[in-house]
């Protein structure tokens, strides 16, 4: 191979390097933390269709 | 010869690891307060530029001719290998002061960058050494 292909291998090689960089394919991405508690609605949760339902 | 060239390709398989290494064994993924990132992030997105061109050199070392290159070639790998073992170190970058999982990719990353830095030494003393004999 000559230093000429090798070279522009090499700066191929680079800025893909540096797109994978930028765009965070390289590591783990960051766990989504919401301000409000640690665990995103999960519950199930009744439907509640009128209040005269629930009178005794 | 040979030995020369196993050397060059076990440089280029070792900085591929480094690239790869974040994404085998991850860093923690939690944000700082503010959300920003924490430190260990910032110290393994400098150990991926740094092991990108040492991959980009390692490869050099199996298209370059001259023995003053490859010489040269094998003391730069030797070089960033070490930057790459510093970089986790608080006085550096640093990682996060709980520990956790990513002292344990440091971890890693220190033994494969020290390999690395061993390879680059021996490049240099067989490229000297078949100077020598010629």
């Amino acid at each position: 191979m000559s230093i000429e292909r090798f070279l522009v291998g090499a700066f191929i090689v680079f800025l893909v390097g540096i797109g994978v960089l930028y765009s965070g394919v390289n590591r783990a991405p960051f766990r989504q933390q919401n301000p409000g508690g640690q665990h995103p609605p999960t519950h199930s949760v009744l439907p509640f269709y009128s209040i005269d339902n629930y009178r005794v | 010869m040979k030995g020369f060239k196993t050397m060059a390709w076990s440089a280029v398989l070792l900085s591929a690891v480094l690239l790869l290494l974040p994404r085998i064994i991850p860093i923690c993924t939690g944000l700082a307060g503010g959300g920003s990132p924490m430190r260990c992030h910032y110290a393994f997105q400098a150990e991926f530029l740094f092991a990108l061109l040492a991959f980009i050199i390692a490869t050099s070392l199996l298209v370059l001719r001259t023995a003053e290159a490859r010489t040269f070639g094998g003391f730069l790998v030797l070089l960033i290998s070490i930057i790459i073992a510093i970089l986790p170190q608080p006085w550096a970058i640093g990682i996060c002061v709980h520990g956790g999982a990513c002292a344990k990719t440091a971890f890693f990353t220190t033994i494969i960058s020290s390999l690395l830095g061993l390879t680059g030494a021996v490049i240099i003393w067989l490229t000297r050494k078949g100077q020598q004999d010629d």
